[in-house]
């Protein structure tokens, strides 16, 4: 199946009001034809966490590098995909979570030495760590696309979605939270808090499907969870009538427009389309 | 490039609730509901200047009164810029259990949506409540919608029964004391900000602990904490929006006729 990537990212309304950086971050790796990475994150923005735009950035280069890493050393073949599968599907939201959290916060001390703080030593001189971290606040959401599986991870809000022509499947179901508030990858026992599934594909035989991955800033800017699903189908039609391409051109007007009219938040979204016999 | 209209299902800003909680007792006749009133007026204006300053917002406000039971001045929320306060009368007694009740029923998801900013609850009380209000807040206490609140409540005069206040805000410091006219005013007015103070969309880390821990164990619940933990409840356990540090002082105002 030929598969078409459309990505968009705006500062939000507000941000752009306020004169604050964008706090979202996206990456996407793509491995072949068959294997792409792709991760979005949202720094939180709040005021104890000034630093959560390098934060967010951090967290989606942390998923790409670690995913890049388990797919060498599992291998890209359909043997090191399957024995990927097994590990991810027993380990994604433990050992791999683990492993994210443990290189993000290995990042983050990095940024850290560069760019020290006031305020961030005990009485005996020592670095807060879990203060630090704090600063660098954000969300985490990644999806590892193969042509014969798909493995999503989540840590924090957002939404990871599988599109059809039957409807919209939410492939993880992370905790949601009235209000502001969301689950961190900066808090120091976050892996405890991630949630991950793995997909299998149809791989050839599969009719055309896309995959949605999106901050919260784009949920929040429609009146309730069946206009946002209704939102999430019609991209999907865009991109079949139109074509990726089309809608990759248009992608960040729309996106502009969705937080001047809705919550005010940045907005990311990636979609990865794939098109099967029409 | 071919230009084609947005997708998608229909747009709306986040809707932030702010409820007027009054209390419209006997003992309230006179000044106290009279600067009630009018404070409450003069401030609306300023709430909508607040509110042009974030369109992602949405600022909704109703009042509730309560003395011999209690109502609802306006059932269903009203958007800032079309809102007018209706002035109230004061007589009868402190039923505050069924106030809280009232407010239970619109705290509910429905007619709460879930996706929200934080709602604001304002409770204006000079007296002990006179009905077993208890039942009622351990309900409304059970609440999502009235844990995230941002809950402010004045207590006006010396008869004011604080304990009860500091029950419901979960917050010894968000119960500002009023003992005169100058007062009240000043404390309705920072009470009417903290709307644009909660419009912000920025997120919170999800604390480990409860943001609103019962008012008993509140000052224990913030002392197991350690005083450096980044993801301690801000403010003893209100919540994380709210910058308390321009509370007026009370004793700025002690002179003048003391309630």
């Amino acid at each position: 199946m030929k598969r078409y990537l459309c990505d968009g990212i705006v500062k939000g309304a507000t941000h752009q009001r306020n004169g604050l950086p964008c706090q979202d971050s996206k990456k996407i790796v793509e491995i072949s034809d068959d294997i792409v990475i792709i991760a979005v994150a949202d720094g939180h923005g709040s005021e104890k966490c000034p630093r959560s735009d390098r934060g967010s950035t951090i967290a989606v280069n942390t998923f790409c590098e670690v995913m890049k890493n388990y797919l060498q050393s599992y291998g890209s073949d359909e043997n090191g995909l399957s024995n990927l599968i097994t590990f991810l599907n027993r380990e994604g939201d433990m050992r791999f979570a683990q492993d994210i959290c443990e290189e993000w916060q290995a990042r983050v001390k990095q940024s850290y030495y560069k760019n020290k703080e006031e305020g961030m030593l005990d009485d005996d001189g020592n670095i807060k760590w879990s203060s630090v971290f704090s600063l660098y606040g954000t969300t985490l959401l990644g999806m590892l696309i193969t042509n014969t599986f798909v493995f999503s991870f989540q840590i924090g809000d957002g939404d990871i979605n599988l599109v059809t022509k039957d409807g919209v499947f939410a492939l993880v179901e992370p905790e949601k939270f009235l209000g502001t508030e969301t689950h961190s990858l900066s808090k120091p026992d976050a892996w405890r808090k991630a949630v991950a599934s793995i997909r299998r594909r149809d791989g050839e035989d599969e009719e055309s499907c896309m995959y949605m991955l999106s901050t919260d800033g784009f949920a929040n800017s429609y009146t309730s969870d069946v206009e946002f699903q209704k939102t999430c189908s019609d991209y999907f039609g865009m991109i079949r009538e139109h074509g990726a391409e089309t809608v990759q051109a248009n992608l960040k007007k729309w996106l502009t427009e969705t937080s001047e009219l809705g919550c005010g938040d940045d907005i990311t979204v990636v979609m990865a389309y794939f098109e099967g016999e029409q | 490039m071919q230009e084609l209209q947005r997708p998608g299902g229909e747009l709306a800003t986040r809707p932030i609730h702010f409820f007027w909680v009054v209390d419209c007792s006997g003992s309230m006749y006179g000044e106290k509901i009279g600067i009630v009133n009018n404070t409450i007026q003069e401030c609306i204006p300023e709430m909508r200047n607040s509110a042009d300053n974030n369109p992602n917002a949405q600022l909704l406000i109703r009042a509730l009164q309560f003395s011999s039971g209690a109502s609802w001045i306006t059932t269903s929320p009203v958007p800032v810029e079309n809102y007018s306060w209706e002035d109230m009368e004061a007589n009868g007694l402190t039923e505050l259990g069924k106030a809280f009740d009232l407010l239970a029923a619109q705290l509910s998801i429905p007619p709460m949506p879930a996706r929200a900013l934080p709602p604001v609850i304002v409770i204006l009380s000079d007296g002990q409540p006179t009905d077993d209000y208890k039942k009622s807040l351990d309900k409304l206490k059970g609440m999502p919608w009235f844990r995230k609140a941002v809950k402010i409540a004045i207590s006006i005069g010396q008869d004011a029964d604080d304990d009860v206040l500091i029950e419901f805000t979960g917050n010894k410091e968000l119960v500002l004391q009023a003992n005169n006219a100058t007062a009240l005013a000043k404390m309705i007015k920072w009470a009417s900000t903290t709307a644009s103070m909660v419009s912000a969309p920025s997120s919170k880390p999800m604390n480990s602990i409860p943001v609103s821990a019962p008012a008993a164990s509140t000052p224990s619940a913030a002392a197991s904490v350690p005083a450096d933990d980044p993801f301690a409840p801000a403010n003893n356990g209100a919540p994380l929006v709210l910058d308390m540090s321009n509370i007026p002082n009370p004793d700025d105002f002690d002179e003048g006729a003391v309630w």
